[in-house]
């Protein structure tokens, strides 16, 4: 377990290192000028050269690229030239609300997704088993920041029962995660539904069944956690889709969160912060995928990787 | 056997097929419409997407509110026409999506061909850089690179390419791998084909259906992308009428006007599930495991 788990941080440190170059040279590689895009077209070559100067663009590229790694070693990401804020402590303010906001819908999604694939797998070609499908097609073909338009729409604007943006309690929490997780429930439903058809089949169901259980006992206490496994996998997956969701719907609702950051950032064309975003966005999704294989071993006993 | 019973049977298996088949047909059926609607649309509804009339701003739709029949879908907050909007904005959108879907997997095919076929070096750079890129949520990385460019279409296009090939790659590298080792590669070794010849003829035939249906999957992912970007105000400019964009100022009249952030989002609804019952048929019909009868 320990071998393994070194292995996989070596792994997750030279993916981190692609990452942060990647996003070092998105912005310097690219046939743009940061520093012109950000002053427009009325700047003197005074304040060009001297907004150069304070984003660190008038040093070669190397010498940027080692001051740039220097400088994450320590947590530092630079400054927001729009803020005039650290773009650390700004990233590390917002991502509990990104967090929150990603957490609460996995939840929510997984408690109102599992039971619904189940009760279709068990009732395969009822009327709730063709909802569902259809279901699926639709929530799949939403666009989730039109959904939260409309959820805005219908609950905020006509009927007046939830608020339409803002943070603190709980009812600003509603809209913004369902908006967040429409598309995913119907696939997570689907996804346990195949799963469980494929289990139910085999012979220790037949077995738990013929030893006299209860049936709810077969289904959660046998069959389901055999789904558990690709479900997780899947639904980890999905966590990065999650945080690039989260992007535009937080931007709609206001939530006070990376997202809505990263926005605001590309829009005021404040490219340090953009940087320091973007990359908070892709480590947080290497340390998921990492959890979510080392959790393996706690769903399935019989992982336990050693060599 | 009777002409009749022939044909009632020609019937039933007809029946039978489109029954099995219903996803794929609606599918292609709703397609087709779209392609029409966008192709001859604003033909039949010649109203000017971009010709403001204050006089008749935030029109209702016909029949929804509204009484005027030259306005379907209603007039926005500058009095223009929302359904030649949406006809208009649909070119460009359909058009960037598909340009950038098919040019990301013909380079993500080159990438995986190569990775998978030559290993080594090749594929360990390759393979760790397309890891990276797929770390990003694909709308982040969208924006990384839109904030230091200018959002032309030519620029969006670009930018999806460099964001989109590696998932192809990823899965062209896979099938690489198990048909390299097949009989009939080996085989064309053995004759002496040139590499080329064994990648360009042999196994790019064999990666094309996988692709293809990779391909409708992410047209989705493409489309929702552009829309989220011209939304948040880096994607298409005004006055070019783009979906997001329409989405984004209709936001703003949502306590007036209902059916201006109503439209642009179903008919991103229905482009994005053409192309996902198509391509989920398609999958269907490529993965054996899931065929049933008749071959």
């Amino acid at each position: 377990m320990t071998r393994y788990l070194v292995s996989r941080l070596i792994q997750l440190l030279v993916l981190a290192v692609i990452v942060v170059t990647i996003v070092f040279a998105a912005v310097r590689i690219v046939p743009g000028d940061p520093a012109m895009i950000m002053l427009g077209q009325i700047a003197t070559p005074y304040e060009y050269e001297s907004l150069k100067k304070i984003m660190g663009l008038d040093q070669p590229i190397p010498v940027q690229y080692v001051l740039f790694l220097k400088g994450l070693a320590v947590g530092d990401m630079g400054k927001s030239v729009f803020y005039g804020k650290p773009v650390m402590g700004m990233v590390v303010e917002r991502l509990p609300a990104t967090l929150g906001l990603a957490v609460v819908t996995m939840i929510w999604i997984l408690l109102v997704g599992v039971p619904i694939g189940i009760y279709t797998a068990c009732h395969q070609g009822s009327w709730a088993d063709y909802i569902m499908r259809l279901l699926v097609y639709f929530t799949q073909a939403a666009a989730t920041f039109w959904v939260a338009i409309m959820l805005i729409l219908v609950f905020s604007v006509k009927l007046d029962l939830l608020p339409s943006f803002g943070s603190g309690t709980l009812a600003h929490v509603i809209l913004p995660t369902t908006a967040l997780g429409l598309g995913l429930v119907a696939r997570v439903a689907r996804f346990v539904r195949s799963g469980m058809l494929e289990v139910l089949g085999t012979d220790y169901v037949r077995t738990a069944r013929g030893k006299g259980l209860a049936e709810n006992r077969v289904m959660y206490g046998h069959a389901f956690r055999n789904v558990m496994i690709p479900l997780v996998t899947d639904t980890g997956l999905r966590f990065g889709w999650l945080l690039g969701g989260a992007v535009i719907v937080e931007t709609v609702f206001s939530w006070p969160g990376l997202g809505s950051l990263t926005t605001t950032a590309v829009q005021m064309r404040d490219y340090q912060l953009v940087q320091g975003c973007v990359l908070v966005f892709a480590l947080l999704f290497l340390v998921v995928n990492l959890l979510i294989d080392v959790s393996y071993t706690l769903i399935d006993p019989r992982i336990r990787y050693q060599k | 056997m009777t002409v009749t019973s022939r044909r009632r049977r020609h019937w039933k298996e007809l029946a039978w097929l489109t029954k099995r088949h219903l996803a794929v047909i609606t599918g292609v059926i709703l397609s087709v419409v779209i392609v029409l609607l966008v192709a001859l649309g604003p033909f039949i509804f010649t109203a000017d997407p971009i010709a403001q009339d204050i006089d008749i701003r935030l029109t209702p739709p016909f029949l929804l509110g509204g009484n005027d029949p030259a306005h379907l879908l209603g007039t926005d907050q500058l009095g223009r026409d929302v359904l030649s909007r949406l006809l208009h904005g649909a070119r460009l959108s359909l058009v960037i999506a598909w340009m950038s879907v098919l040019a990301s997997a013909a380079v993500g095919i080159i990438i995986g061909l190569a990775s998978g076929y030559y290993r080594g070096i090749t594929d360990e750079l390759f393979m760790r850089v397309a890891e990276a890129e797929m770390a990003f949520p694909f709308v982040v990385l969208a924006l990384l690179l839109l904030s230091v460019l200018s959002s032309s279409p030519g620029h969006i296009i670009a930018v999806f390419i460099v964001v989109g090939w590696p998932i192809y790659s990823k899965i062209v590298r896979g099938l690489v791998l198990s048909l390299r080792e097949e009989e009939f590669i080996i085989a064309a070794h053995a004759m002496g084909a040139h590499n080329w010849r064994i990648m360009a003829l042999h196994l790019l035939p064999n990666l094309l259906p996988s692709v293809f249906v990779l391909c409708t999957l992410q047209f989705s992912v493409v489309i929702f992308t552009e829309a989220g970007l011209s939304f948040i105000g880096v994607g298409i400019q005004p006055p070019t009428p783009s979906w997001g964009m329409m989405l984004a100022e209709g936001r703003q009249y949502i306590s007036t006007a209902w059916w201006l952030p109503t439209w642009p989002g179903l008919a991103l609804m229905f482009t994005v599930l053409a192309a996902n019952l198509v391509g989920d048929g398609l999958q269907d019909a490529l993965n054996p495991r899931r065929r049933v009868g008749m071959a």
